[in-house]
């Protein structure tokens, strides 16, 4: 497909890696939102994830391991004018940088969070991530991993999270509405995202997923909190796929109500010069 | 017996009142929680409105209540530069505070002891100011009848107070206080008439912390983000009070790692940013500083330090810190590190961060202390012509579009640099990663050489933007100290004292510390056979710096490292003792 969103950069993810679906899932709802590349940033960290921003032609900033959140809230704040989407791991996201999550969702700033959950670390090579189930072994878990995994959406849930999604990287245009609807929300939206890991998940397979993985039906009320926790409660079986929560809150700017907001538009601060000095006159 | 001064004292004091420039010294010591920082206010914003030069000083304890805290304030009718351990009046609000300060009492002292009861002093002044402060309606208000009471011995215009207890207190506590002044100050006769220049309609009176946060600010800073840490986070505060009304935003972030990496992103996203702490919440910032130096967004961090390691002395001061700044975080990259010398100094050198941290895209570090940032003191109010901004955003000119470098290799190492949105057919990708011109992750050794080459020669016409350090007394002379940041007042004032002994002696004192200025040292240290240096830290840090980068050897250390700062008369009495 040729897209404005396309570049030249070559590709370092495995073939088969679900990432690609992601990046295709990525592009459409570029494509849709009717945006230039250059009012777009795309923010990630370290990990699989962390490379997205080099495949595309937007603004990007990949930065530290864990914590791209901060980094994006910080361009979010300053250039608002931005389209501003992260995107992490769950190594990433739910491991080195979880406290930036929780925080970020109670800051409500209006970014888009996009995590690449394949329940295993890809660029270390294979070991337990916060969301492996226990008794995933690796290298350095060889009898298994005993922690207990952290389900992001019950995390999210439980910290109020505006717009909470799941989607698969095997089902990238539903992923694309997703994100588009991510995209439209004002306030911090989440999408955990689903992901075969081709070479070191050898339990949660592309097949694994598609036995369990099935679409919310448009009738689901997401605006339900019960049956929001319902849905998040769905693993071992069956596992939904869709907007599960969503709900209108504030964003950041509309809590901080700034009476001079700054923006990236040159003001000469030295007019306040006078004001100022008399604060200490 | 309420005090404690002989009357040669008096006379001595008089005679030498006509000659030299009488700084007067007021130390109030008391509980957190006690109202010393009220009863301080009062007194030194009244001092400046009456038109004196004012220096104060804060010491306290890591506790909301109780505890012996104290704030010292001097003042003079000539520019004060530090602190000093000589008072003419010590105010203790407790029998603690009293028992602290015994040691500092001297003959020249004048005790006005209002503690409940102590061994040597019974309370019949402390009794009267209760009572007037009863009568008033609030036996709180005893401070204010101090404030009143010292307020006449020195001859000073009571409206002026009247006005500040107005503006500090609401309707009915101001009448309460003000009440408890007048009775305070009607109760005694001037002692000590005092005159002041009437310097206060062109002069500011301000604090470091304070100074840094108004540089910022007009230097055009728009995102203040950090985690809360004693001693830097008035900087914080007195942002939060700007962004009431000018264009600026302040974050506190869920941590230190959050707060660098959120001023970074608002530094890329195309606003002037910072972020601040004290040494161990810096400690947590060290990978993002990393991340500021290898994707070359500017960045400026203040670092108010204080003892350390790990939770040290939380509200004391040090200059323990510069070592590790001077190297933080893996792998190398170029970093400029400024240490303003007093508030003035904390404005200029504040509002002068930003513009080198843009120009050379390098994080550039504002070294304080817990004594500079809440130093207060009358300063002349800063000209706005001696301050330019200037923007260093490129303008493209017939770059295709999505053909902009971000790290487009050039004869300076600086690229052209633009915000995301600047241009509507470009885009810009920054990377945590080595990368290649555009910004993509590259492993090639090609650009692992010239990348790392690239960064490390942009500071090599730094020359332009560096100050010497300043040079305190006589030039010349064969002794030389070299010391940097906050000691400058204690350390102006004894070398001062001992030129004025005719002991000939002078200091570098550096502002500037990295890259290290050495043209002053160079020029001088052939002629020197002492080298003292005067710091506050163990290891005496700028001193190894000077070793490590002119084979310049120091001779002699002055080092304190117990959270106090030096006071002119230690500093003249150490010196002395190596001269």
């Amino acid at each position: 497909m040729t897209s404005v969103f396309n570049n030249e950069f070559e590709i370092a993810w495995c073939p088969g890696c679900g990432n690609y679906g992601i990046l295709k899932a990525l592009k459409k709802a570029l494509e849709i939102s009717g945006k230039k590349p250059s009012e777009i940033t795309v923010v990630s960290g370290i990990g699989q994830a962390g490379k997205t921003p080099h495949y595309l032609n937007t603004n990007g900033f990949n930065g530290l391991h864990g914590r791209a959140l901060p980094l994006a809230s910080g361009i979010k704040i300053s250039n608002p004018e931005q389209l501003v989407i992260i995107h992490g791991g769950d190594g990433d996201g739910y491991g080195e940088g979880g406290n930036h999550f929780i925080h970020s969702i109670r800051r409500n700033l209006d970014m888009n969070y996009f995590v690449h959950n394949n329940q295993i670390y890809g660029l270390t090579k294979g070991q337990a991530s916060p969301t492996s189930a226990i008794g995933t072994k690796s290298g350095i878990q060889p009898g298994g991993t005993i922690m207990e995994p952290i389900n992001p959406l019950k995390l999210a849930m439980s910290l109020d999270c505006g717009f909470i999604a799941r989607g698969f990287s095997g089902e990238p245009d539903h992923l694309a509405e997703l994100m588009s609807e991510a995209f439209a929300y004002k306030g911090f939206a989440y999408i955990d995202i689903l992901q075969p890991c081709v070479v070191f998940n050898k339990v949660n397979t592309f097949s694994w997923y598609k036995e369990r993985i099935y679409k919310l039906e448009e009738s689901f009320d997401y605006t339900n909190p019960d049956k929001a926790w319902d849905k998040i409660n769905e693993w071992d079986k069956k596992i939904p796929l869709g907007i599960i929560f969503k709900k209108e809150k504030p964003e950041y700017f509309e809590k901080a109500s700034l009476v001079n907001p700054p923006g990236v538009k040159n003001s000469d601060p030295k007019i306040y010069w006078e004001e100022l000095l008399e604060i200490y006159k | 017996m309420f005090y404690y001064i002989s009357k040669t004292v008096i006379n001595t004091l008089r005679i030498q009142k006509e000659v030299i420039t009488i700084i007067k010294n007021i130390l109030i010591s008391g509980a957190a929680g006690q109202g010393i920082d009220t009863v301080a206010g009062i007194l030194e914003e009244g001092l400046f409105k009456a038109g004196f030069h004012v220096f104060s000083n804060k010491d306290y304890m890591s506790r909301v209540r109780g505890g012996n805290n104290f704030i010292q304030i001097r003042f003079a009718s000539e520019e004060v530069y530090s602190h000093s351990n000589n008072f003419d009046y010590i105010i203790p609000l407790d029998t603690l505070a009293y028992n602290e300060n015994k040691n500092l009492l001297d003959e020249t002292s004048f005790i006005m002891d209002l503690s409940l009861k102590t061994e040597d002093h019974e309370n019949i002044l402390a009794e009267d100011f209760k009572m007037m402060a009863k009568e008033s309606g609030n036996e709180k208000a005893i401070t204010s009848s101090i404030i009143g009471y010292l307020w006449k011995r020195y001859g000073l215009d009571f409206e002026i107070l009247e006005e500040i207890i107005n503006n500090t207190f609401s309707e009915k506590l101001a009448t309460i206080n003000i009440s408890a002044c007048k009775k305070g100050f009607e109760s005694t006769l001037v002692e000590n008439q005092i005159q002041s220049k009437g310097t206060s309609k062109d002069y500011i009176f301000i604090n470091g912390n304070q100074a840094i946060a108004f540089g910022a600010l007009m230097a055009g800073c728009k995102f203040y983000s950090a985690y809360p840490m004693t001693p830097s986070t008035s900087v914080m505060n007195e942002l939060a009070l700007y962004s009431e009304k000018y264009p600026i935003i302040v974050e506190q972030a869920e941590d230190e790692i959050a707060a660098i990496n959120m001023a970074i992103g608002a530094s890329f996203a195309g606003v002037r940013s910072m972020t601040g702490s004290s040494g161990g919440g810096f400690s947590l910032m060290v990978e993002g500083l990393g991340l500021a130096g290898i994707s070359e967004t500017p960045l400026v961090i203040v670092d108010s330090q204080r003892p350390g390691p790990a939770t040290g002395f939380a509200t004391r001061t040090a200059q323990g810190d510069l070592s590790f700044i001077l190297t933080a975080s893996q792998g190398e990259f170029p970093r400029v590190i400024l240490a303003p010398k007093d508030p003035e100094d904390c404005f200029k050198l504040s509002f002068k961060a930003f513009d080198i941290s843009e120009k050379y895209q390098v994080p550039v570090f504002i070294m304080t202390d817990q004594y500079l940032s809440d130093a207060r003191k009358t300063i002349e109010a800063f000209e706005q012509d001696d301050f330019s901004n200037k923007s260093y955003y490129a303008e493209l000119n017939n770059v295709p579009g999505y053909n902009y470098e971000r790290y487009k290799l050039t004869e300076s190492g600086i690229s052209p640099r633009i915000y995301p949105g600047q241009y509507s057919n470009q885009i810009i990708l920054q990377d945590s990663y080595e990368h290649d011109e555009k910004g993509h992750d590259t492993e090639s050794s090609f650009y692992g050489k010239e990348m790392m080459e690239k960064r490390m020669k942009k500071l090599n016409n730094f020359e332009e933007d560096i100050m010497e350090p300043e040079i305190i007394g006589i030039p010349y002379s064969e002794i030389m100290v070299v010391s940097w940041g906050s000691t400058y007042g204690s350390l102006k004032e004894s070398i001062k004292k001992l030129n004025d002994e005719d002991i000939n002696i002078f200091a570098l004192h550096f502002n500037y510390i990295w890259p290290l200025p050495q043209k002053h040292l160079e020029k001088f240290c052939g002629r020197v056979k002492k080298v003292i240096t005067v710091e506050h830290n163990y290891t005496g840090q700028l001193a190894k710096l000077i070793k490590q980068e002119t084979g310049i050897s120091v001779t002699d250390k002055i080092t304190r490292y117990d959270g106090r700062q030096m006071s002119p008369e230690e500093i003249y009495t150490r010196l002395k003792e190596v001269l």
